[in-house]
């Protein structure tokens, strides 16, 4: 091995946690959530203030709780109940839908991007 | 009316060795894979070894021939995988140009193979997330991918370094 070989390995090797340490920082907790129903924003509401919300989808009513800075389905007209079972949402960037009602929700930050904007 | 195609010496250099490119992509991609987009590149090792024997030239039209060739036979020419493959290798080559005009001694085919494969998974990275996946989510699987690239990268050095010595030297 040449000394810039070497100089090289080290550079990425040391680089290595360095990179790790960048890209998994922990998720900021999110301040709202925006409720998508196909393409379109439906809702958007601040994850301070508890409640439940009913949403109209193409099946039925999907019904989402709010509590604690955290958002879930608990109920939703679909077979599968993905979107149950997925269970709380608090991060800014989490998302989850229920695809057969066509109802989708995600987790909004500040300054953070949306993946809705593809 | 006749069209004769005149080719150099370094023509056919170029098709032998993107041919057996070629072959080592095909064999690796039904390779079963641990981590999905984890994939040992094989077919580097040619590119590396021919950048050490014959120049950036001909490695720069191996391994993008590889890939537009390789991405023909499996089927999947202008699929995504064939996109994150071709940017990977179009990276890997760019950041080789300036690596094989260091000074002194320079690169030997450890450093450029772990260049190339640093090189290879950012442009991937970038590549998937512009065009298929604009999540920051994806970010996360970076550090992992990265880890694995460089140490695929330093063994397909190794490998590359032998093979030179083999065809150098002959003697394994």
């Amino acid at each position: 091995m040449t000394r810039a070989d070497i100089v090289l390995l080290l550079i990425a090797v040391l680089a290595l946690p360095f990179i790790y340490l960048h890209y998994w920082q922990p998720t900021s907790a999110g301040t709202t959530v925006r409720i998508m129903r196909d393409e379109t924003l439906v809702r958007e509401l601040a994850l301070n203030k508890d409640q439940e919300i009913s949403i109209d989808g193409a099946l039925g009513v999907s019904r989402l709780q709010i509590e604690n800075g955290k958002i879930r389905f608990i109920d939703s007209p679909c077979t599968g109940k993905v979107c149950i079972h997925k269970g709380w949402l608090s991060h800014s960037g989490d998302f989850n839908a229920c695809l057969p009602n066509r109802i989708s929700i995600e987790i909004m930050g500040q300054g953070e991007f949306d993946s809705i904007n593809f | 009316m006749k069209i004769t195609l005149k080719s150099t010496l370094e023509d056919s250099r170029i098709a032998w060795l993107t041919a057996l490119a070629v072959s080592i992509h095909v064999l690796e991609s039904s390779l079963p894979s641990p981590i999905p987009g984890l994939k040992p590149g094989l077919a580097n090792i040619i590119t590396i070894t021919v950048l050490c024997q014959f120049g950036w030239r001909t490695a720069a039209w191996v391994s993008i021939l590889r890939v537009l060739v390789g991405s023909l036979v499996l089927g999947t020419f202008l699929s995504p995988t064939f996109m994150l493959s071709f940017s990977g290798a179009l990276a890997s080559i760019f950041i080789l140009w300036p690596a094989t005009r260091l000074p002194g001694r320079g690169f030997g085919p450890v450093g450029y193979s772990l260049l190339a494969s640093i090189a290879h998974i950012s442009a991937q990275f970038m590549t998937a997330y512009l065009l298929f996946i604009p999540h920051p989510g994806l970010w996360r699987l970076f550090p992992v991918l990265l880890t694995f690239a460089v140490l695929l990268g330093i063994i397909n050095g190794i490998i590359s370094r032998s093979l030179l010595n083999y065809v150098v030297n002959k003697t394994p």
